[in-house]
């Protein structure tokens, strides 16, 4: 029995959870976080109110020194510490893990910063509350 | 690779953040949730609280850096009264980077 934690983008929920059941999961817990990875956060550039549409393409990442290292630095850029992320955690027991991780980068693959990580962790034991299963059993 | 979930408080949550970024440990994943430790939550006068707000800090880091990255939380986080909080640290085993691909 597998945990897996995967760390994704909160845009991407619905074509995961469509691609997670479609190899057969359909359990799983979902947390809102905020979170941010190596370049600690992001640095957004103040747009010009007229370009709102295009936030996306003007927000830059810089990798060393990190954002909250530099913020203040500059009045044209502002810093984005924590960004939004959706926690999933998956109890495997029948599906195989390597499948799963693969399911789930294939679709949240988009090759900027900030895809996500997936983690793996082994489980002891599982109950099923309302019949008192245990073991695998109780997650197929 | 070792995943430690620290349950801070929310007023420390800054100077835990800060000084792991200092320290070198800038990746990490925080959610607000509640809980309640021995006590079982806070009695102040008459009223009782059940649950306390706390900060959530989940890392994984590499097996050597544990003590360091425990020891730069506890350092930040204490004020010596209860309700500073717990930290847990469990095993990892497989860590990927869904952008390249790395580590599968």
């Amino acid at each position: 029995m597998k945990e897996i934690m995967a760390i994704i983008r909160q845009s991407m929920m619905k074509e995961t959870l469509a691609a997670l059941s479609e190899i057969g999961i359909d359990s799983v817990t979902v947390h809102s976080v905020n979170g941010r990875g190596r370049q600690g956060g992001n640095i957004m550039e103040s747009v010009d109110p007229e370009m709102k549409a295009n936030v996306e393409s003007v927000s830059k990442i810089y990798k060393y020194p990190t954002p909250s290292s530099m913020a203040g630095l500059s009045k044209l850029t502002k810093p984005v510490f924590w960004i939004p992320k959706n926690l999933l955690t998956i109890v495997v027991s029948e599906v195989p893990v390597k499948k799963v991780i693969e399911t789930i980068a294939n679709v949240n693959r988009s090759g900027r910063f900030g895809d996500g990580k997936v983690f793996t962790l082994p489980i002891n034991d599982a109950v099923r509350i309302r019949t008192g299963e245990t073991g695998d059993a109780a997650i197929i | 690779m070792k995943m430690i979930r620290a349950i801070v408080r929310p007023e420390k949550e800054d100077d835990v953040v800060l000084a792991l970024e200092g320290a070198g440990f800038p990746a990490m994943t925080k959610a607000h949730v509640f809980g309640r430790g021995k006590q079982k939550g806070l009695q102040v006068g008459p009223v009782h609280y059940d649950l306390l707000s706390k900060v959530l800090l989940l890392l994984v880091v590499n097996d050597d850096d544990v003590p360091k990255v425990m020891g730069v939380i506890t350092d930040n986080s204490k004020t010596g009264f209860i309700g500073d909080g717990k930290i847990f640290v469990s095993e990892v085993e497989d860590a990927y980077t869904i952008r390249t691909g790395e580590g599968l």
